[in-house]
């Protein structure tokens, strides 16, 4: 497992304690040369109720579903640890038939690159 | 919108359950709507693992006119999903293929593929005709107008 992004046992922060159901949704993390992708399944979020947050240096996802038939919220929430190697500037969030995909650039330093070797 | 198959000549070789037991008096929708998510708590597990929790994937409701079928299917495109509707029979299949996005190395991966395969019997007939399915923010919504028998309806009382 990488060490540039690690999850963080999350707390129930006072938002939460109206009525909600809190759920872990499924996470995949994935990298390249360029940047971490995390996605996560978020069914019935909209983005209105969804919030992607960086504080460094946690990365928050928390996604709503407002309650139907007077049951209570559903709260989607996780929350991952992230080192200095991301650009926290350039992260870009999308989500598209109940995924969220946050992009994660590497930052300059941290990118991979390949250096050409000259001959003498 | 999303293609409902009509065509019950090309119902599928399983044997349709029934999900509910024979209406009994006082059965309400909330025993319903656990029949249902027991139903769904197979599919569940393998879709979520150990991360989501039962309860929120698929949910029967009555509107009175109609009865609405929603359940959970992020990442499931509508070609992906099939929905064919008899009477009160209803057949659901949905498929998710997950691979790592090209050029990426997994870190992770809790996000699992799914087929999901469920028939079920509806608690009254419904009117397949003006059937509607729509999935949207990664939800299957299917409204299902019950036929005219099963409408709900006022019995003017008449005094004696």
């Amino acid at each position: 497992m990488t060490q540039n992004i690690v999850e963080t046992p999350k707390t129930s922060g006072p938002e939460l304690a109206q009525r909600a159901q809190e759920i872990m949704p499924p996470v995949d993390i994935y990298e390249n040369d360029h940047e971490l992708l995390v996605l996560a399944d978020l069914p019935r979020v909209t983005t209105e109720n969804l919030t992607v947050e960086v504080n460094h240096p946690e990365l928050k996802i928390q996604g709503r579903v407002p309650s139907a038939n007077h049951q209570s919220d559903i709260v989607y929430t996780r929350i991952f640890r992230l080192d200095s190697s991301m650009d926290v500037a350039k992260i870009e969030a999308k989500i598209t038939e109940g995924v969220l995909e946050v992009h994660l650039p590497k930052s300059e330093p941290y990118r991979v690159r390949k250096i050409e070797v000259t001959g003498a | 919108m999303l293609n409902i198959y009509r065509n019950t000549n090309e119902w599928p070789s399983f044997v349709p359950f029934a999900l509910f037991d024979l209406p009994t008096p006082g059965r309400s929708f909330s025993n319903l709507r656990q029949d249902l998510d027991r139903v769904f708590g197979t599919y569940e597990q393998s879709l979520n693992g150990p991360y989501a929790q039962t309860g929120e994937n698929a949910q029967l409701r009555d509107s009175g006119s109609d009865l609405v079928v929603t359940i959970d299917l992020p990442g499931v495109s509508k070609k992906d999903v099939e929905l064919t509707i008899s009477g009160d029979n209803i057949f659901i299949r949905a498929t998710r293929t997950l691979s790592p996005p090209e050029g990426y190395t997994a870190h992770r991966r809790e996000r699992s593929s799914f087929k999901f395969e469920q028939a079920f019997q509806l608690p009254v007939a419904v009117e397949s005709k003006t059937a509607v399915a729509n999935l949207q923010d990664g939800v299957l919504t299917v409204t299902l107008p019950k036929s005219p028998n099963a409408q709900p309806k006022q019995i003017a009382v008449k005094a004696g």
